[in-house]
């Protein structure tokens, strides 16, 4: 190897060095009020193997990181990833955020995070087959981005979620698609009054994991506890701009117990990822 | 300039000059692990750690094993090569430069402008895939010494291959079916 490529090479492992060195630290305890445990959540993350980037144990990490204290690994049609969330340490008591395995459900009729199961749900049944389904594993059903190109679904369909994405940052790009999302959940509301609202990600490959989130307002640290909060509906979903959705009473209760949004890589992080970046281009382009 | 660039930017005039390498299967698969690890690390956490650069370059070893395994079939398709079949394999892997440079292109993109630049990184993987058609065409007539449309048929076969890979693993992992009859709907 030639001088300038080891040079390249020592870049890429100094920076890879540094990057550890400058990691973000553990994520904080939920905040409590009303009885409550206030959980930070993003119910629609996608993993590796799937068409997402990380495995659920990387997810895991990155979800301290950004402080999220549940994350709901969903890809589609497949629970293949979820197996992976056995080696994952998870529980919030222990200050690990907990990691539920999922499906997103991927019909021509609509997409659905079915939160809280371990065995696929076939996409070829019928709504109320579905949800049965789901059911009969102990999960809840959310009904993921429902918009019209997505999003086919009856008033039974949304009669029967558990929850609703209300926030999503497919509404970065279109402000159409706001106006969509707002319809789809004051419909879901009309015919389902006590749908949870829910924040998303849907997290593939592009950070921030929790760019979307929901505040999950639990009577326990734990799967069962997150669920039962979604069957109830006590959750906020917050949009980017910082708009809740959700009842009062909850917003009330979250002004003084907001958890944190977790750290945003640092400039020793950046710097890193330049070393490497760099160094990778001079062993591909350098003799 | 790496002989890599070289034949990025002139294949024919490289793939006629360049004999041989020196062993270079265990570094493209090294290379192109750590690539899509850092990349991906950077693109989806902004960050880039030993923990997580480790554990992404293993998940998506499999990626440059592939780009082994359809370059040995090519290599192998072509008996009256003028290498011997490793060095040949070798020297197809050493046109991984277009690829290499959207990947850190891409992931800088999504990394500082995310989803509003999504599109257009991927719009812009049309660059990589033109040159990489432009290599593995000079590659064929240099390297295995195939002429006209035999040259040209090895060349579409190789990238039909490879992309029916990619096309196998986009449907495992987003579910085109359903999708396509959504919108067939």
């Amino acid at each position: 190897m030639t001088r300038l490529r080891l040079i390249s090479a020592a870049l890429v492992v100094a920076g890879v060095t540094l990057g550890s060195w400058a990691d973000a630290g553990d994520l904080a305890p939920p905040p409590r009020a009303g009885g409550y445990y206030v959980l930070a959540g993003d119910f629609h993350v996608h993993a590796f193997p799937g068409d997402g980037a990380l495995l659920p144990s990387q997810l895991a990490r990155e979800a301290s990181r950004r402080g999220l204290h549940v994350i709901v690994v969903s890809n589609h049609n497949q629970t293949l990833a979820t197996r992976f969330i056995d080696v994952v340490r998870s529980g919030g008591e222990d200050g690990e955020p907990i990691v539920i395995p999922a499906q997103e459900i991927t019909s021509p009729l609509f997409h659905l995070v079915a939160a809280g199961i371990r065995r696929t749900v076939d996409w070829r049944l019928s709504e109320e087959e579905m949800a049965r389904a789901v059911r009969a594993q102990g999960g809840v059903i959310i009904g993921a981005h429902p918009v019209e190109k997505s999003w086919r679904g009856s008033d039974a369909m949304l009669a029967a979620l558990d929850g609703i994405e209300v926030a999503h940052p497919m509404t970065d790009a279109r402000d159409a698609t706001r106006a969509e999302l707002d319809a789809r959940y004051a419909r879901a509301r009309a015919v389902n009054p006590g749908v949870a609202p829910i924040g998303s990600s849907d997290f593939h490959m592009v950070a921030p994991l929790g760019a979307r989130r929901t505040f999950v307002f639990a009577e326990s640290v734990s799967v069962d506890g997150v669920l039962d909060a979604i069957r109830a509906g006590r959750t906020l979903a917050e949009n980017g701009d910082g708009t809740l959705y959700g009842r009062d009473d909850l917003k009330a209760l979250l002004v003084n117990a907001r958890p944190s949004r977790g750290e945003t890589p640092s400039p020793f992080a950046r710097f890193a990822v330049v070393m490497s970046l760099v160094g990778l281009l001079g062993l591909a382009v350098l003799r | 300039m790496s002989d890599e660039l070289r034949i990025a930017l002139r294949p024919r005039a490289s793939y006629a000059r360049l004999e041989g390498s020196p062993p270079y299967i265990p570094f493209y698969i090294l290379f192109v692990s750590v690539l899509i690890g850092v990349c991906a690390a950077w693109s989806a956490t902004g960050r880039v750690t030993v923990g997580l650069v480790a554990s992404l370059s293993l998940s998506w070893a499999f990626v440059p094993l592939l780009h082994v395994s359809t370059a040995a079939l090519l290599v192998a398709s072509a008996p009256a090569r003028r290498v011997s079949a490793s060095r040949a394999v070798s020297l197809l892997l050493m046109g991984h430069v277009p690829w290499s440079t959207w990947l850190l292109v891409a992931s800088t993109m999504t990394a500082t402008g995310g989803y509003a630049l999504y599109r257009e990184a991927l719009l812009l993987a049309i660059v990589p895939m033109v040159l990489t058609l432009r290599i593995v065409h000079a590659f064929v007539v240099e390297v295995l010494q195939a002429e006209g449309r035999g040259a040209i048929w090895r060349t579409l076969a190789h990238q039909a291959v490879t992309w029916a890979f990619a096309a196998i693993y986009i449907d495992r992992a987003v579910r085109l079916l359903p999708r396509l009859l959504g919108a067939l709907s």
